[in-house]
């Protein structure tokens, strides 16, 4: 079963890679918020009770809010009045409910993180110590110089084949790369600061 | 009363007293007086007029027609009081002395500043004060200058930083572009270029063609003109700095000052092995796209 082919470790390790770049792209805070966010739609959807509740009374504490800014209270002192105390009782009651469900917060959190570790890190580690000596594909003869397929052939791999050392190493270059030029792409440019405009300023 | 019958008193009463006193029995007097009071046992007290070394009457009256007893005493001088040595005490110094202690500057109590400081032994604290004041306003000028020099210097930082990135990202797309290019070249126009994955042995043999020669070419060319560009630009400088390496050894710096001697090796090695890192990364470029043509085929 864990007998993979060499194209079938080539493909595991390139699409766990870019995977991993993803996340790291992205950062693990933002995708925890994301998935916990999509967990609570699909909850309050599924008709989870707590999520019901505290989506509910959120929604009646904007409500209250919005009534209460449109007033003024001194011309309408009483029903401002109850509308604050309203306002209070209901935020009360959304902290208490909030609160009950940041421990299925912290669930979902160590889910994803588990599911993040599965995805990404236990893969690499299995395949360097299960394929560590399997060739995924040679070079072509003629075309690289003889020292050039030796170096490229470390640490375990036969003279003019490529290990999983070097196909890790290469798929992170290339990644490496592409992340490095969207990344430059969407930065903000630096102007050449002004020497004679900062010394003018003194 | 007026005063001419007040003195007709006090000199009867003087003339009384000395009547008295040169009647004798001064001591018996003495203990009678004292023996009247609550307290006892003063009955043997000699009196001093009639001691061997007793005052005469004339000088006894001498010494006390001066000030008399009934009369109130005479209300003495208070500047007298106050000061400790009227010889030397002065009461503005005084005063200066205690502004001294009060102020707790170094200078010298005692001496003002009116007296001259040609030797600049004394101090005014005034001053003191205003140097001090003038002072902290030239630093703090000094310092608004070198914050905004400072503040000049870390944009100018991070605008080479982003030119060095900017520079960076530009050769990046020309070696990817020209790279891909030989690669397409080759793998179309030549059939044995091509990644096996069953073995070298079942791979068709491939004539003796250029692809290294040119792939090194064209390194050679990007790296040059790279580095050239960087050169000229002044971006060298950013672009060993922003080494982990370069960084780690500024932090050593700190403790092991002879370490920063070696800096210039450093900063040059660092340029090396940016070139060297450059060919690192197109070869691993063409790796991968040999990988996946592997998976085509």
């Amino acid at each position: 079963m864990l007998d993979l082919n060499s194209s079938s470790v080539l493909t595991l390790i390139l699409v766990v890679l870019i995977a991993k770049t993803v996340i790291t792209s992205i950062g693990k805070p933002t995708l925890l918020n994301k998935c916990w966010n999509l967990y609570s739609v699909v909850a309050s959807r599924a008709g989870k009770p707590q999520f019901v509740e505290l989506a509910k009374k959120r929604q009646e504490l904007v409500q209250i809010n919005k009534e209460r800014k449109s007033i003024s209270a001194q011309d309408q002192y009483a029903k401002w009045t109850k509308l604050n105390r309203s306002f209070d009782k209901l935020s009360a009651e959304v902290k208490t409910l909030a609160d009950q469900v940041s421990t299925e917060k912290a669930t979902v959190n160590k889910v994803v993180n588990g599911a993040v570790t599965l995805l990404t890190v236990a893969p690499i580690w299995f395949c360097r110590v299960w394929y560590r000596k399997t060739v995924l594909f040679h070079f072509p003869s003629g075309y690289f110089p003889g020292v050039m397929e030796w170096f490229l052939a470390l640490p375990f791999t036969v003279k003019g084949g490529v290990g999983l050392t070097v196909w890790m190493f290469a798929v992170n270059s290339v990644l490496s790369s592409i992340v490095f030029l969207a990344l430059y792409l969407v930065e903000p440019a630096v102007q050449k600061p002004d020497k004679a405009a900062s010394t003018k300023s003194q | 009363m007026s005063d001419v019958s007040a003195e007709e008193k006090r000199r009867l009463l003087r003339e009384r007293r000395l009547a008295k006193m040169q009647q004798g029995k001064a001591t018996e007097r003495l203990n009678t007086i004292l023996n009247q009071g609550s307290s006892t046992g003063h009955a043997n007290v000699t009196s001093i007029l009639e001691k061997p070394d007793a005052q005469t009457p004339n000088e006894v009256k001498e010494f006390r027609t001066e000030t008399p007893l009934h009369d109130d005493p005479e209300v003495p001088d208070i500047s007298l009081l106050l000061q400790q040595d009227t010889t030397e005490v002065d009461p503005d110094q005084d005063m200066e002395a205690i502004l001294n202690k009060i102020l707790g500057g170094g200078a010298a109590a005692g001496k003002q500043s009116g007296e001259g400081n040609a030797e600049g032994g004394a101090s005014n604290p005034f001053a003191d004060m205003m140097k001090a004041m003038m002072d902290s306003l030239e630093g703090q000028q000094q310092g608004q200058f070198d914050a905004e020099e400072n503040s000049y210097r870390s944009e100018l930082t991070k605008y080479h930083a982003y030119e060095q990135k900017k520079w960076k990202a530009r050769f990046l797309v020309v070696r990817l572009v020209v790279h891909f290019c030989n690669f397409y070249y080759h793998f179309t126009n030549y059939a044995s270029f091509r990644a096996n994955l069953a073995g070298r042995l079942l791979s068709l043999f491939g004539e003796s063609t250029n692809f290294f020669t040119i792939f090194v070419t064209i390194e050679l060319a990007v790296i040059s003109s790279y580095f050239a560009i960087l050169s000229q630009k002044g971006l060298l400088q950013a672009f060993s700095r922003n080494h982990f390496l370069s960084k780690l050894q500024s932090m050593a710096s700190t403790f092991v000052p002879q370490v920063a001697k070696y800096r210039l090796v450093v900063d040059t090695a660092l340029v090396y092995w940016g070139g060297v890192s450059i060919f690192i990364e197109d070869l691993m470029f063409v790796v991968f796209l040999l990988g996946l043509t592997s998976l085509i085929n």
